[in-house]
């Protein structure tokens, strides 16, 4: 089993969006390769197991909701057991439930968008990972995602920022999941971008791609196809 | 004929390879409760503590005067006995009890004292 962790101590840097694309995403292919795919909630506003619970998500999605702090190891190791991948969503905040997941994970993807606060949290989160590595003897691969982008023009800022992480040899995911409508609407149709009503929603095709294109980076992480990009603790 | 555009197929053909994604990961054994410690200590050196909210049970007194007596006395006893009870800002059942006390104090039953004092909690 892939225990893969969403996780950033600030709030609105894209977990729970990156969360579902990813987790419809791996569904959607596991529906072909008879693969389950755990959702394991740990945010209080429980945004994603509102949009699992939605009639258009897939059936090999099982969804651990309502999870907290105490509870949330217990949940991994049942999830580790019955599903091929598990994907944790964690609330916006630096707290235990971070390092708990952390400690966990095959791979922490660490969402950010183009913005300094964005960036220190994402900082934040690496040393707990490099720690919690240190401690359990294990190593815990990390990736930063570029998230809300634009698919035009990306900012100064956006730049200055990607190339510090680059410069800091801080791991850097290639695909960047782009702020699209299609992504918001998963929300409020459930499902994955694949089944949005095409008349309703714009985009969708770009949104199928960045949301294919996401999955299979993450899939070559693990599988260490692209191993040179993940620093590994000693 | 439905107005709705022939979906297109944007499947880029190849199939990710799930199962070899999930043969590449280690099997990890079920933490221990030490290594459970372990890892929330670390969180908490570095920087990510507990939010869990602390569930407080919050201790109820309760009050050792529960059971019942009731007997009858003359109206000038009960009206002494009250207003000796509010003379002192009292209750009447510490009234009775300490007036029980000091007739056993007086009639020197140690017995029913240490009973009383044993039990009375």
């Amino acid at each position: 089993m892939a225990t893969i962790v969403f996780a950033s101590s600030k709030g609105g840097a894209g977990k729970t969006t990156a969360a579902m694309v990813l987790t419809s995403e791996l569904a959607r292919q596991g529906e072909k390769q008879d693969i389950n795919i755990a959702l394991i909630d740990a945010d209080p506003n429980q945004h994603s197991s509102k949009w699992a619970l939605k009639k258009d998500t897939s059936k090999n999605i099982s969804l651990y909701k309502d999870i907290e702090e105490n509870t949330l190891i217990d949940a991994i190791e049942e999830a580790e057991k019955q599903s091929g991948f598990i994907i944790i969503d964690l609330e916006g905040t630096a707290s235990m439930a971070v390092g708990m997941a952390i400690s966990r994970a095959d791979l922490v993807i660490i969402p950010c968008q183009g913005s300094q606060n964005d960036a220190e949290e994402a900082i934040k989160t690496i040393k707990n990972i490099k720690q919690q590595s240190r401690a359990i003897r294990r190593d815990i691969k990390y990736c930063i995602l570029m998230t809300r982008t634009s698919p035009a023009i990306v900012s100064r800022g956006c730049k200055a920022i990607m190339s510090e992480f680059e410069n800091a040899g801080l791991p850097l995911f290639d695909v960047q999941l782009i702020d699209r409508e299609a992504f918001r609407a998963i929300r409020s149709f459930g499902g994955s971008v694949n089944d949005l009503p095409r008349k309703e929603v714009s985009g969708i095709e770009n949104a199928e791609k960045n949301a294919y294109a996401f999955a299979a980076e993450v899939i070559n992480i693990i599988t260490g196809k692209i191993e040179k990009r993940i620093i590994k603790e000693a | 004929m439905s107005n709705e555009r022939e979906k297109i197929n944007t499947d880029l053909g190849e199939d990710l390879d799930l199962g070899a994604a999930i043969k590449m990961t280690e099997e990890k054994p079920n933490f221990s409760q030490e290594e459970r410690n372990l890892v929330a200590e670390t969180s908490e050196k570095a920087g990510f503590p507990s939010r869990q909210a602390k569930k407080v049970r919050r201790k109820r007194i309760k009050s050792p005067y529960t059971e019942q007596l009731g007997f009858k006395a003359r109206p000038i006893v009960k009206e002494v006995f009250q207003e000796f009870s509010d003379s002192i800002n009292i209750y009447d059942y510490t009234t009775f009890e300490q007036a029980l006390i000091a007739l056993l104090e007086k009639e020197g039953r140690k017995d029913l004292l240490l009973k009383l004092e044993k039990e009375g909690t």
